[in-house]
């Protein structure tokens, strides 16, 4: 029994085993299955989603064909819009077309009338151009020639805008300045042309002639007192005019047209110093004469008849006067050879002229003139020459005595004049001490009042009323006032009288530097 | 007159009429005159003499005033302080003399007189410089 249910059990755990393999075989086909079926489920949830993609594609693309299905209807009626205008315009064009053609059948008409016209018209212009060419062509010729005439001038020439740049020199400049052309060109005047005056001091671009001209507006003319300086640093003097060139009103340049002077100023020298020589020479004789005479006529010699004392001073006076001439002859060529000197000290002008008047007092009360002197009043201290500045007051105030009738009037003025002032219509360039002396005379002729300074000159009405005279005192005057810096000048009317002043800078006069 | 009886003027000037002039004037006057007719006679007459004033010319041939004036001053002390008064013509060579001498040395005991003066003022200058020296 027991065998049996060992047998029982065996036989029972080998179906149990079976039943076991069987369940396992069955479970793992389940896996599988399990397996299976989940990967199916993974690739339906891929298509599910692939399909939800593809629904929201398919949403958005009917979203996106309704958005350009609403754009296509904005853009049809659009279209009908713009269709409407373009008929509306296509009528207007039409209007305007039919207008047109109305204006250009018009013009046609016009046309026809000016066609005629016009080839008169153009075929003047054409010969109006060939003339204008013609013209052009003589002009460029002409521009050519002014040129050339310009460039061949026998005298220096040169120009300059408005800032005193130069434009333009011509060859006889090129030569006496040893300068090229375009050496100075475009430069100003100043720095490539160098001047300098008497005393060999560079003359500034503020005192050059073509500044002043250029300035004032005036004409420029010196001849004495300048030299030019060439490239080689030689020097020569020079005479020059400058012109401002003056357009519309406006200065725009100037023109320097210029000499050298060196034979000129040696003839003069030769002529000053040959009366220099002669002058002095006749001073000796003349000095004998005048010492003899004045030993007769002292009595000191025993006694003489009345005819020959008046004889005696008629041979004196004669002979002073050819002193006076002598000694006048001696001064120019002084001033002319330039060794006139002037000694400066520091002096109360108003001093000078009131003591210079006092020394006149006899010969103009021997006239019975009336006379006023007004000073200002306070010294006026200047640096100056005293005896030329005697000289010339004596000067002036002997000749107002002269050239007025008796008990006529002679004013003796001094003031101080400030730069800007105008006194005897003359404007003041700086700070003067002016003299003027004024009389009620015979006057100055108009037509030699340009002449008064010059030397030897007396106007017809002068030599008439007053024989005696050189001619040389208003020229010595001048001369040494002008080289210390100093001015005279005149007004005057014929029979009316006339008024002279005399002009001291306030800065003092310019002495003349040593030499040794 | 009496006071300047032996006073003793010195006049060198090469132009015999001037010279014969001034001498008459200044005799008249009651000086002593001594007269040369250049500068080298007259420097000899000078250091002789011994004259109380020399009236000198500037320009005269053989040795002009100017030189003669500077060998004496520089020859002794008489030559040193005798009052010369030089007659000048004022030529411009003159004047440059004038101009370096009143530049350069002020000698109280060297004038200067212009021949075109009046006779009267260069006997007039003469005495007031004498009347100087003598004070």
């Amino acid at each position: 029994m027991k065998k049996n249910i060992e047998q029982v059990r065996k036989e029972l755990e080998k179906k149990l085993a079976s039943i076991a393999k069987e369940k396992e075989a069955v479970r793992r086909k389940l896996v599988i299955t399990a397996r299976e079926l989940a990967g199916t489920a993974k690739e339906k949830e891929a298509v599910r989603r692939k399909l939800v993609v593809t629904a929201k594609k398919l949403a958005s693309t009917a979203k996106g064909k309704e958005d350009v299905r609403r754009k296509l209807v904005i853009t049809a009626k659009k279209l009908a819009t713009t269709a409407k205008e373009l008929a509306i315009t296509a009528k207007e064009k039409e209007a305007v077309r039919r207008k047109l053609v109305v204006t250009a059948k018009k013009l046609a008409v016009y046309t026809t009338g000016l066609e005629i016209k016009d080839i008169k018209r153009t075929a003047e212009l054409v010969e109006r151009v060939k003339e204008l060419e013609l013209l052009n062509t003589t002009l460029d010729t002409s521009r050519a020639k002014e040129r050339a005439i310009l460039l061949s001038i026998g005298d220096g020439l040169f120009a300059t805008d408005e800032k005193g740049n130069i434009i333009f020199i011509n060859n006889k400049a090129e030569k006496l300045l040893g300068r090229k052309s375009d050496e100075v060109v475009g430069k100003v005047f100043s720095d490539s042309i160098l001047m300098e005056d008497e005393k060999e001091i560079p003359v500034s671009f503020e005192d050059r002639p073509v500044t002043m001209a250029l300035r004032t507006g005036s004409i420029r003319v010196n001849t004495i007192s300048y030299y030019y300086v060439r490239k080689n640093k030689t020097k020569f003097p020079v005479a020059l005019t400058v012109t401002p060139v003056i357009l519309d009103g406006k200065i725009i340049g100037a023109i320097e047209v210029f000499r050298d002077v060196t034979q000129e100023k040696a003839i003069d020298k030769a002529k000053s110093e040959f009366i220099s020589v002669a002058s002095h020479q006749l001073k000796t004789p003349a000095t004998a004469i005048k010492l003899l005479s004045e030993r007769l006529l002292s009595g000191k010699m025993g006694k003489s008849t009345e005819k020959q004392k008046e004889y005696f001073t008629d041979i004196h006076s004669s002979n002073e006067r050819m002193i006076d001439l002598v000694n006048a002859l001696l001064k120019v060529s002084r001033i002319e050879l330039g060794a006139y000197t002037i000694k400066v000290q520091y002096k109360d002008a108003c001093a000078i002229v009131e003591s210079v008047m006092s020394e006149l007092k006899y010969i103009i009360n021997k006239k019975r003139l009336k006379h006023i002197v007004t000073f200002s009043k306070k010294p006026v201290m200047l640096m100056l020459d005293e005896h030329m500045f005697r000289i010339a007051i004596g000067n002036l105030v002997t000749n107002a005595v002269q050239y007025t009738k008796e008990l006529g009037d002679i004013r003796v003025d001094c003031r101080v004049v400030n730069k800007g002032q105008t006194i005897g219509k003359k404007l003041m360039e700086d700070a003067y001490f002016v003299v003027s002396v004024s009389d009620n005379g015979y006057g100055i002729p108009l037509v030699a009042q340009n002449k008064v300074f010059t030397k030897f000159f007396r106007a017809d009405n002068a030599r008439e009323k007053h024989t005696d005279g050189t001619g040389l005192g208003l020229y010595i005057v001048k001369s040494t006032l002008n080289q210390s810096g100093g001015l005279i000048w005149f007004t005057s009317r014929e029979n009316k009288g006339s008024v002279f002043y005399m002009a001291i800078p306030m800065s003092g006069m310019r002495a003349t530097p040593l030499k040794k | 007159m009496k006071k300047n009886k032996k006073t003793t003027v010195l006049i060198v000037e090469d132009e015999l009429i001037i010279n014969k002039t001034y001498a008459e004037e200044l005799r008249y006057d009651g000086f002593v005159v001594l007269t040369a007719t250049n500068g080298k006679d007259g420097l000899k007459i000078a250091l002789a003499k011994k004259p109380d004033l020399i009236l000198l010319d500037i320009l005269m041939p053989v040795m002009d005033g100017m030189t003669m004036m500077d060998k004496l001053r520089n020859k002794n002390t008489y030559g040193k302080h005798v009052p010369i008064v030089l007659l000048s013509n004022l030529s411009s060579s003159e004047e440059k003399i004038m101009q370096t001498i009143t530049n350069t040395n002020n000698e109280p005991t060297s004038f200067f007189v212009k021949s075109d003066w009046d006779l009267d003022d260069v006997v007039k200058k003469i005495k007031s410089i004498l009347s100087k020296v003598e004070l």
